[in-house]
């Protein structure tokens, strides 16, 4: 099974449009020997956008296609899907159905909100259907969308806007997003902690663990403490928690360090002060790394002011551009 | 599946020191049926069926030599239908209800031909009724609700419109490329600059309509009235379709209806069955027992464990042999024998038979206490005010059903020793025969009260004089025995071993010193 998982930079910046699309591009590359599940972290696909009251696209789930979602919202849809398996147990608030499409309709999508949901709710499809191309309309402030074992890779919507602040987060983001893996000598030290459930490891340039810690990495005194101590050393500092504003500022100057994200979703809440970006001398790298599969830009203004990435395929579903592709 | 006691019963320092919850853990086995399970006190009544039940059901599995694991693995395919049940009594399923439902009955028919020699006490009948219901209404894998030719007719005229309109739109989308250069994607409007060069070609398009949006123009679609058309047939289509759908799905929750309350009965019966599976099979994988009653108030344990002790001794663990009859019954012995640790043993057995559970002892035979009071050294409970010769007071003002067991330790010790045996005779005299009281103390005063029961921690015996603790504390028999009032007092007058012990100890020379001076005075 193949999960391509969808995010946006902003609310409404066409992160269900590109699924659309994609799925829509899948159907008719795989309609017969590959089914297409849709799936959702969260709730997803209502058809008004609660807090703005205003129309959102609709999931139109095609006849053949598999999908997953809370009993209630398929209460309409009698006679119209048939039952695949239903996913419940402990660790779940709600139970959810996937089923079969046997008409086309729309539907509010609905699935778990956390990661051993998610995972638990892919493994009720792989066994249902082994190979099949999973679309997971999913949410940035989830970390786990970024970890391999969720997603295959991610399509990113960016809303690009006249505000400078959002360009600059859209840019930033961008950035995570395609920050190289770190070296396996790293990685490979790093998993031997994985389930310890360490938030920050720094390590020697001979592999040797100099600070562990599971406290949050941003309320994490001693870890700067530590930090400062080996300021001049090359180190390597594998980070569990969200690379904040004053982690940012605090590692700016560490010229020899070498800071490894867990997910490119701990990147994005840094400062978007662009003076700040630029000054920041340690390496980024990222221990689980998810390819981008592709962009899609919602231009709210004419211009395209951020440094694209040259080898993801970048698609505008509301505006003809340079950049569009396959429209 | 987590279990877990009903709060409020068993104070909260006792349930963490015992380690009652790591007790409860050798329970926990994956069962979708029973995710999780809050235990609660058992009366008398309900205590005696719950044990003579799970009592004839060990017979009975160990008679027709049935797997208890191969009963727990079958039990695990079977579906949790908690949530389903309101909607099957207000008869609301839905198709994915049905669904479970089903898969429920066919897993719970493979487990009853298992237990064709232990059958449930409520008659399976009701699940082949339901099975017959649901094979009449839906399809054989339960997947969806039986169609008839004609509405199989009607969704595949509905999927046919569908595809019609697809292969217009399809049509409409080229040309619309066709006319203006643009390839769309019907229903995705799109924008487009005041100033861009197609925007003619597009407002010449008689299958597009453009909006002014301000800094752009958004592009939206003008459908030709054929398609409309079709779209409106699909719909008209598809509304006689839901109507027709939902008096199917009406008519299942009809037919069952009347299943209701007999199978939910049924269904509440199944989830204790496997309860007690699970129970079973704890008891053969960790040597437990099944506690059996007496009417008259008693307490016989034999081998009895804590099993935190064992885990802590290990090889020096000496299992719990105890008799006490009604009244009271007081417990003797020099410091570090282990009588407090004899009143914790017997409160976590007495607390697991309280709750359902079966016990690590060899044997427990008891009358069932409808509650069970601990009294350990107490410095006083800030929370309610109370000093610790209050708290100890408070404590027997508790209320004493008859076969209530009352556990203290060193009654009295938080006052003056004149006055605390004073009040240790006006309480052992004035106790209830109706309960069981298990008290240590240090008083030789009491031993004159008649009607008392007298036990002894057996003590070191030989010389004490290791020097060394650990070695001290391996030495010591941890041993209960009954004993005559004459025989106790003779012994506490001869004894001096809190003294020798105290020697053992890393003390300063003048206070060894002036122990030695007693001993070899005495």
């Amino acid at each position: 099974m193949k999960t391509i998982s969808f995010i946006g930079s902003d609310k409404n910046a066409g992160k269900t449009t590109a699924m659309l699309y994609v799925y829509r591009m899948a159907l008719e590359r795989s309609l017969k020997n590959k089914p297409v599940c849709l799936a959702s972290i969260g709730i997803n696909g209502e058809s008004v956008d609660a807090y703005e009251n205003r129309a959102k696209p609709s999931i139109t789930i095609m006849k053949g296609s598999l999908f997953v979602t809370t009993g209630e919202h398929v209460s309409h849809l009698t006679g119209q899907y048939s039952v695949l398996d239903t996913i419940a147990g402990s660790g779940f608030s709600k139970s959810y159905v996937l089923a079969r499409a046997l008409t086309d309709f729309s539907v509010v999508l609905e699935g778990p909100n956390d990661r051993n949901g998610v995972l638990k709710m892919k493994e009720a499809i792989d066994q249902t259907i082994a190979d099949c191309t999973c679309l997971i309309d999913g949410s940035i402030d989830r970390q786990f969308i970024g970890h391999p074992l969720v997603s295959d890779s991610i399509c990113f919507a960016l809303l690009l806007s006249n505000r400078k602040e959002q360009l600059t987060k859209a840019q930033d983001l961008l950035q995570a997003l395609t920050l190289k893996k770190a070296p396996e000598q790293i990685v490979d030290i790093v998993a031997k902690y994985e389930d310890v459930g360490d938030k920050s490891l720094l390590i020697a340039q001979n592999g040797e663990v100099l600070y562990q810690s599971a406290e949050v990495p941003f309320l994490d005194q001693s870890l700067r403490e530590i930090c400062l101590i080996h300021k001049n050393a090359s180190c390597t500092l594998y980070l569990k928690g969200s690379m904040t504003r004053s982690l940012h500022s605090f590692f700016a100057a560490f010229r020899n360090l070498t800071i490894v994200l867990d997910n490119f979703t701990l990147y994005q809440n840094i400062s978007t002060r662009s003076e700040a970006t630029k000054s920041f001398l340690p390496d980024l790298t990222l221990y689980h790394s998810v390819p981008l599969h592709s962009l899609f830009l919602k231009q709210e203004t004419l211009d395209c002011p951020l440094r694209l990435p040259v080898e993801v395929p970048v698609y505008n579903l509301f505006r003809e551009n340079p950049h569009a592709i396959g429209i | 599946m987590q279990l877990e006691f009903e709060s409020g019963y068993i104070p909260e320092s006792v349930f963490s020191e015992l380690e009652l919850q790591e007790f409860l853990s050798q329970f926990e086995i994956e069962i979708p049926l029973i995710p999780h399970k809050i235990l609660r006190p058992l009366g008398e009544r309900e205590a005696k069926e719950w044990f003579g039940r799970l009592s004839a059901l060990e017979t009975q599995i160990k008679r027709h030599n049935i797997d208890l694991e191969c009963l727990l693995a079958t039990s695990n395919s079977l579906l949790l239908l908690d949530e389903l049940l309101p909607f099957f009594r207000d008869q609301q399923l839905e198709p994915y209800h049905v669904f479970d439902m089903g898969r429920f009955l066919r897993e719970n028919a493979n487990l009853a031909r298992q237990e064709k020699s232990i059958p449930l006490s409520v008659k399976g009948e009701i699940c082949i009724q339901i099975s017959r219901v649901l094979d009449q209404n839906v399809t054989e894998d339960y997947s969806n609700i039986r169609l008839d030719a004609g509405e199989l007719e009607l969704r595949d005229s509905i999927n046919r419109f569908e595809d019609k309109i697809a292969r217009e739109l399809e049509l409409f989308e080229k040309e619309i490329f066709r006319q203006t250069g643009l390839k769309l994607i019907y229903p995705y409007p799109k924008e487009i600059a005041k100033d861009d060069t197609i925007l003619d070609r597009v407002r010449d398009c008689q299958h597009l309509e453009l909006s002014d949006e301000g800094d752009f123009f958004k592009i939206v679609f003008k459908l030709s009235s054929r398609i409309e058309k079709l779209i409106a047939d699909k719909e008209a289509a598809r509304n006689h379709w839901a109507g027709l759908m939902e008096e199917k799905l009406a008519k299942v929750n009809r037919d069952l209806a009347g299943y209701y309350s007999v199978f939910s009965e049924y269904y509440k019966t199944r989830k204790q069955r496997i309860f007690d599976y699970v129970l079973l099979a704890a008891i053969q994988k960790f040597q437990l027992c099944i506690p059996t009653f007496s009417t008259e108030p008693a307490i016989k344990l034999r081998e009895g464990i804590l099993p935190k002790l064992k885990g802590l001794r290990t090889t020096a663990y000496k299992p719990l042999n105890l008799d006490l009859g009604p009244g009271v019954n007081l417990l003797f012995g020099a410091n570090m024998t282990g009588k407090t640790t004899v009143l914790k043993t017997l409160y976590f057995q007495l607390t697991l038979v309280k709750f359902g559970l079966p016990v690590p002892a060899e044997k427990l035979v008891l009358s069932h206490p409808p509650s069970i009071e601990l009294q350990l050294k107490s410095s006083g409970n800030m929370g309610l005010g109370l000093s610790g010769f209050a708290d100890e007071i408070r404590f027997f003002c508790k209320k004493a059903d008859p076969s209530s067991v009352f556990l203290i330790d060193e009654m009295f010790h938080s006052t003056d020793p004149i006055n605390g045996v004073e009040l240790s005779k006006a309480f052992l005299t004035g106790l209830s025969y109706n309960c069981i009281y298990l008290c240590t103390s240090h008083y030789p005063e009491v031993l004159n009260i008649p009607g008392i029961r007298f036990f002894r921690m057996k003590d070191l015996e030989g010389e004490i004089n290791t020097g060394d603790i650990e070695k001290l504390l391996k030495q010591v028999p941890y041993e209960v025995e009954e004993i005559t009032a004459h025989e106790m007092k003779r012994i506490i007058r001869a004894n001096k071993k809190p003294l020798l012990i105290a020697l053992q100890f890393p003390l300063p020379e003048k206070v060894k010193m002036n122990i030695q001076k007693k001993i070899n005075q005495t």
